[in-house]
């Protein structure tokens, strides 16, 4: 076994061999590809651009699925990151007129420094749960009411204007990708190759070592993991990725307003990931993409129905499917329904601390 | 004194805000994100009696509010949480979306202009060094007298014995034949009625439209990490010092600049005493991992 | 005197109180097995607790290696070999047998930068070979206890601690444990606090009574079996005669 020989780094990423359960992720990941290849062939721009925009909100379920499907650590403020990602890009490239890669790199900065520093002052202090997502829905409220008031930098509420679009410089050569094609074959990169990543990494021994922390935090740190320490790292790459995600956002449509930092749109992210299948990487971004178009869709009719329908599917899937889209889903969520007719007294001590005493 | 006066009026607000969350949330583990729009509930209620009754309703509204809030409130407990209760994180979620959807009902019934409420009486009071609303004072004369009845309720009587012994181990107050399902309703029933109250009160004072509750939402969930879970005297410490910071520095600077300077002596807090300054002692305590 | 690996001197701790543990002076060497044993609520988990720095203590110093470990977390205890086999069973529930085992070992390997064990040896030491595609919530409470002990070998001890750790396990199972635990000693110390005296019997090793939190009496079991005060201690006043 090569799990013995390794050590150090290696040893974090070692992969179990590839098998037959491999073959679904792949196939869809390898069609998703040519999906992507072929797709501006048939498509005209505008529709390009729509559903381009909703890759981008897949790139943020990604991000959300890393943080709380895989490490357990839910958040309701998670479009502070696509803000801050947002708002580095446009400020960077309008205010100081730098090149869209410094754009970029900018609001990743912005977005990782934020959640180093609130994830170490919570985590490292053992915050988890209910605390760390109200606190996170905090940072949100309080990042949009600055992003208002703080009018030199941010515009205020009219945000800024007149961001440039994508292009990247190589070799003395400015490529621009700000075209409704070329952007979309920039969002289909990122995305694809985040969740190749983002696949690669959680098939890997880290991928168990952050199982076994959201499962049992406890025990992880009795076998020698500095658990806060790993949440931390996760909260910040899952920080850095919903910036890059904002940032695309904001190159690609070339304004950028205070309600970036929306508490709706952090509610619709918790949703992607709750229904898409909370570590089921794939899932949440597909169930990103159709939830974003649904959303265009209905809001050409009336602009109200969107908050309603979006609490209202919210508030089914928590009570009924509490594990994602599926059909055993669906079979558990009648057993469900059938045990609250019975209404069986429940003594309800939860078991997310199982300390030994 | 007017800033005294202004400081003990939004803390006695807080106070009535922050109480039936702290409480809810030691007793059940169970944070209810809806909390605040029961504010909002009051606050509407307050509107519609008045357009319906004129002017002197207040007093009406003063009683039908808390009503309403604790029948709202019993409804949300009987339909959504108590499906809940073994799954705390999804509780928080739910009332989430429960507070979404009647954010989004309150404008689709009321519209989105804000709502006509008005103070049962006018006039200011002469206080040292100006003078000072009338209706203001009211207010705080309420909230005061209220919050020091509900500590009295708490730590006084029998009633509330059974409350703190639910919160301090639910497990072992159910062996000893306190039914602890009932108690939670009255405790989640009496929270939303106080909540209402507030809201009522608030009313006169503020913009009546369906984003009134957001506001307080987080400012309650600061008040219980300062003043600690499950703890009456926690929260009314915890609004003191949350309300005073507030007023104090909305003088100086941008509101927004305050809840921000808030928001960081808050996570400062959790970091370094994570159980709050008078923990109640709760199974919640769980949730910081500490304690 | 060997050097000492584990030198804890006035270990206390308190609830509320009570003195769980009071005083306690305890010196491990590099191959020891220690027996502790005692009547219920002596402070003989709370100890453990102590050992593992699951919990902190309240007065006393604790040292590893010669390295002052007082008020240190518990993944810094796991790390520098102190590994404690939970009471009851503690797994990752929701993960397969092998990959608890993985889970267990990766994190000291990877703090030492050393090869992790073989998961597939250990869950041939443990018997539990045929179910490493199993989820831990499927095995039975017996197996699950071998689980433990595996998930505590991964983690390459230098002292293992067992809590109670032939609780629930049937007359065969304990006798293969004694085994095992012999086996182990080869490689690391074992301290163990146990109820069940037919297996502190069985270890034949130097034994501790605890008492209202502290150590009452230190000695070879057949020592401890024929004394007077310890059958008292365990079985009240007026007891004619300690059976096992």
């Amino acid at each position: 076994m090569s799990e013995k020989h390794a050590a150090g780094p290696r040893l974090w990423l070692a992969q179990p061999a590839l098998g037959p359960k491999d073959a679904p992720p792949l196939l869809m990941w390898g069609a998703a590809v040519i999906a992507a290849a072929i797709l501006p062939l048939f498509v005209g721009p505008w529709l390009l651009s729509t559903v381009r925009d909703a890759l981008v909100m897949g790139i943020l379920a990604l991000s959300y699925d890393l943080l709380w499907g895989r490490a357990g650590v839910l958040t309701l403020g998670h479009t502070t990151f696509l803000g801050l990602g947002a708002y580095g890009f446009a400020v960077a490239t309008v205010q100081f007129g730098q090149a869209p890669v410094t754009g970029l790199a900018a609001g990743v900065l912005c977005a990782a420094a934020v959640a180093a520093v609130v994830g170490y002052f919570l985590l490292f202090a053992g915050v988890r749960l209910h605390f760390f997502a109200i606190i996170s829905l905090a940072v949100l409220i309080v990042a949009q009411q600055l992003a208002v008031s703080w009018q030199s930098v941010t515009g205020g509420d009219t945000g800024i204007l007149g961001i440039p679009g994508l292009s990247v410089g190589a070799g003395g050569h400015a490529f621009d990708l700000g075209g409704a094609r070329a952007s979309w074959y920039a969002v289909a990169v990122v995305l694809l190759g985040a969740i190749a990543l983002t696949w690669f990494v959680c098939r890997s021994h880290y991928g168990k070592v952050l199982d076994a922390i959201a499962t049992n935090e406890w025990r992880a740190k009795a076998c020698g993991y500095h658990t806060s320490f790993h949440l931390l790292s996760v909260f910040v790459v899952s920080a850095v990725l919903a910036a890059i995600a904002g940032g695309l956002m904001a190159s690609c449509s070339g304004v950028v307003a205070p309600d970036v930092f929306s508490p709706l749109l952090a509610t619709e992210v918790i949703l992607w990931v709750a229904i898409g299948g909370r570590g089921r990487t794939g899932g949440p971004v597909i169930a990103a993409v159709v939830l974003t178009l649904l959303k265009q869709t209905i809001a050409s009719y009336s602009t109200d129905g969107w908050p309603l329908i979006l609490g209202g599917l919210f508030l089914v899937c928590v009570l009924f499917m509490p594990n994602g889209l599926r059909v055993s889903g669906l079979a558990a969520a009648i057993r469900r329904i059938l045990r609250a007719k019975l209404n069986r007294p429940l003594l309800h001590r939860t078991s997310h601390a199982q300390e030994e005493r | 004194m007017t800033t005294i006066l202004n400081i003990l009026g939004y803390v006695g607000i807080l106070a009535l805000v922050a109480l039936g969350l702290a409480i809810v949330f030691g007793m059940m583990d169970i944070v209810n994100l809806a909390h605040a729009e029961w504010v909002t509930i009051g606050a509407y209620t307050l509107a519609v009696v008045q357009a319906v009754a004129g002017k002197e309703a207040f007093w009406v509204a003063l009683l039908a509010a808390p009503l309403t809030g604790a029948l709202l409130g019993w409804c949300l407990e009987r339909f959504i949480i108590r499906f809940l209760y073994d799954r705390p994180l999804d509780t928080l979620l739910a009332t989430y979306a429960v507070s979404l959807i009647l954010q989004k009902a309150l404008e689709l019934i009321f519209g989105t202009q804000p709502m006509l409420v008005y103070a049962p009486f006018d006039g200011a009071v002469p206080v040292p060094g100006g003078s000072y609303p009338a209706y203001r004072i009211f207010v705080i004369a309420v909230a005061l007298i209220v919050t020091a009845g509900c500590w009295l309720l708490f730590a006084r009587t029998r009633f509330g014995m059974q409350l703190r012994a639910v919160i301090q181990h639910p497990a072992m107050a159910e062996a000893i034949g306190i039914d602890t399902r009932r108690l939670n309703r009255i405790a989640f029933c009496g929270g939303a009625a106080l909540a209402s109250l507030a809201g009522v009160l608030v009313a006169p004072m503020v913009s009546v439209e369906s984003h009134l509750g957001v506001s307080y939402l987080a400012k309650a969930f600061f008040v219980i990490v300062l003043g600690g879970i499950g703890s009456i005297a926690g929260s009314i410490l915890g609004s003191a010092v949350i309300g005073t910071v507030e007023t104090l520095l909305g003088y100086r600077v941008d509101p927004s600049l305050a809840s921000a300077v808030v928001l960081v002596l808050s996570i400062v807090v959790i970091r370094f005493r994570p159980q709050g300054l008078i923990p109640g002692f709760s199974a919640a305590h769980q949730l910081l991992g500490k304690g | 005197m060997d050097a000492h690996f584990l030198q804890g001197t006035g270990l206390s701790r308190a609830f509320g109180g009570i003195n769980a543990v009071a005083g306690v002076d305890i010196a491990i060497g590099p191959r020891d097995l220690l027996c502790v044993i005692g009547p219920n609520g002596a402070g003989k988990s709370t100890l453990v607790g102590l050992l593992s720095g699951a919990i902190a203590s309240g007065a006393g110093e604790l040292y590893l290696d010669g390295e002052r470990m007082t008020g240190r977390p518990m993944h810094a205890f796991c790390r520098r070999g102190v590994v404690r086999k939970f009471q009851g069973t503690n797994t990752f529930l929701t993960m397969t047998v092998r990959d608890n085992l993985v889970v267990a070992g990766l994190g000291v390997a990877a703090f030492r930068a050393s090869p992790m064990p073989d998961p597939d040896a250990v869950l041939e030491e443990v018997g539990l070979s045929g179910q490493a595609r199993e989820l831990a919530s499927h095995l039975p409470h017996g197996e699950r206890q071998w689980l433990e002990i595996g998930m505590a070998i991964m983690c390459q001890p230098a002292l293992l601690l067992l809590d109670e750790p032939a609780a629930g396990l049937s007359a065969k199972d304990a006798q293969r444990l004694v085994g095992l635990i012999h086996r182990l000693r080869e490689r690391c110390a074992v301290l163990a606090i146990e109820h069940d005296l037919g297996f502190v019997q069985s270890l034949a090793c130097e034994t501790w009574v605890m008492h209202r939190g502290e150590v009452v009496r230190r000695g070879s079991y057949a020592q401890i079996a024929d004394d007077e005060e310890i059958r008292r201690i365990y079985l009240g006043r007026g007891a004619t005669h300690a059976a096992h």
